[in-house]
């Protein structure tokens, strides 16, 4: 599956942090998952919770998951809007969740119609904590 | 915090590449794509183990090149421990292309790192002897962040007799070196006899002469038919450099 390889990152970024601050283990980490990417929670923390047995310390970690609604502003006129994922065809919507960055080649800002406009919000998946003990 | 995950996973992604070569140029129009592509066919029909990925995403023409239509219902990766790129004569082929239903791709800088970020978190290029970055023209994010996120990545710069291409190549290569990344070398693409660089590229390597080919673009879309022209013969001598 595509969100192994999103959910690996997230591993090996928790081993990473775990590394860097000195952890025993890390006994939490929260991640936001953004609308327009549409990554299925069950299944990332199903693949989390599989890969995270080969990091030593993470056995035991908790997958939070926490999702983001999308926001955009576009650079032609300034307008702040969002999107109904669900209103998008079945091939456009697999594109976007596969590289996000192709929304803008498949909706327009709808005030003045340009494609031209930045994600300020729930773009893909980032961490927002990670907990552990030292 | 804030933290993006997917550059943790880049470095295990391409850990079983044993080569990455960035074609680039940094003059728009002097042949990247083309040597690119037909680097990357010289060496899968040698045998060679070879990963082709398209990082000129606004100019993406590899696909068109080789004669593939990429998409969900014709051509598209399959989702194995992330994507794994299809073949194409031989060559595991990833390119923004897949995905972008043949509309322009209007990209920011942001937009460009992040894709570049998300492509090489998600691809599962497996055991490759070779991988091939056709690169866009320029040094600015893209270049950068090749430079950034596969440090291995070597140079391999195309260039024509036109000064104008050969004034930025000298100029980028310095700063290619500068920071740390390797020449390969340079494709004189173009020739119309000898390799015309002269002095200008005297501390690098010319890797092949490409000659001018009135009868090339016929043949474009068509891998057979590219293998047969004079250019495809000609880049051959690159070949014992790569590897």
């Amino acid at each position: 599956m595509h969100e192994w390889a999103l959910s690996d990152s997230v591993a090996r970024a928790a081993a990473a942090v775990k590394k860097e601050k000195g952890l025993k283990t890390v006994s939490a980490v929260t991640v936001v998952l953004g609308e327009v990417q549409d990554i299925a929670p069950e299944v990332f923390k199903e693949n989390f919770d599989e890969l995270k047995k080969s990091h030593k310390g993470l056995e035991k970690t908790e997958l939070k998951i926490e999702t983001e609604r999308a926001a955009f502003d576009c650079n032609n006129c300034g307008a702040h809007f969002n999107f109904d994922r669900s209103k998008l065809p079945h091939e456009t919507a697999e594109d976007i969740h596969f590289m996000p960055e192709t929304l803008r080649f498949y909706i327009t800002c709808p005030k003045c119609k340009s494609q031209d406009f930045k994600i300020s919000a729930g773009r893909g998946v980032y961490i927002k904590e990670i907990e552990g003990e030292k | 915090m804030n933290l993006d995950p997917r550059t943790f996973a880049i470095s295990d992604r391409i850990k079983n590449i044993k080569k990455i070569y960035a074609v680039t140029g940094f003059k728009g129009g002097v042949g990247k794509s083309t040597a690119a592509c037909l680097l990357a066919l010289a060496l899968s029909a040698k045998g060679v183990k070879t990963g082709l990925l398209d990082l000129d995403f606004s100019g993406s023409s590899c696909h068109v090149i080789l004669g593939v239509t990429p998409g969900m219902k014709s051509l598209f990766p399959s989702e194995i421990q992330g994507l794994t790129p299809p073949e194409v004569a031989g060559i595991k082929f990833m390119s923004l292309a897949y995905f972008t239903q043949n509309r322009a791709a209007h990209l920011r800088g942001e937009d460009v790192t992040n894709s570049i970020i998300e492509l090489l978190a998600v691809t599962n290029w497996g055991n490759l002897d070779a991988l091939i970055l056709d690169m866009p023209p320029g040094i600015s994010d893209a270049a950068l962040d090749i430079m950034r996120l596969m440090p291995k990545a070597e140079m391999i710069a195309v260039v024509t007799s036109s000064i104008l291409s050969q004034n930025l190549a000298v100029k980028a290569l310095e700063f290619c070196k500068n920071s740390g990344v390797k020449t390969l070398g340079i494709i004189h693409n173009f020739t119309r006899g000898g390799c015309e660089t002269g002095e200008i590229f005297a501390e690098f390597k010319c890797l092949a002469k490409l000659p001018y080919d009135k009868n090339f673009e016929a043949s474009i879309g068509d891998i057979e038919a590219l293998k047969r022209t004079d250019v495809y013969a000609a880049v051959q001598p690159a070949f014992e450099n790569l590897l």
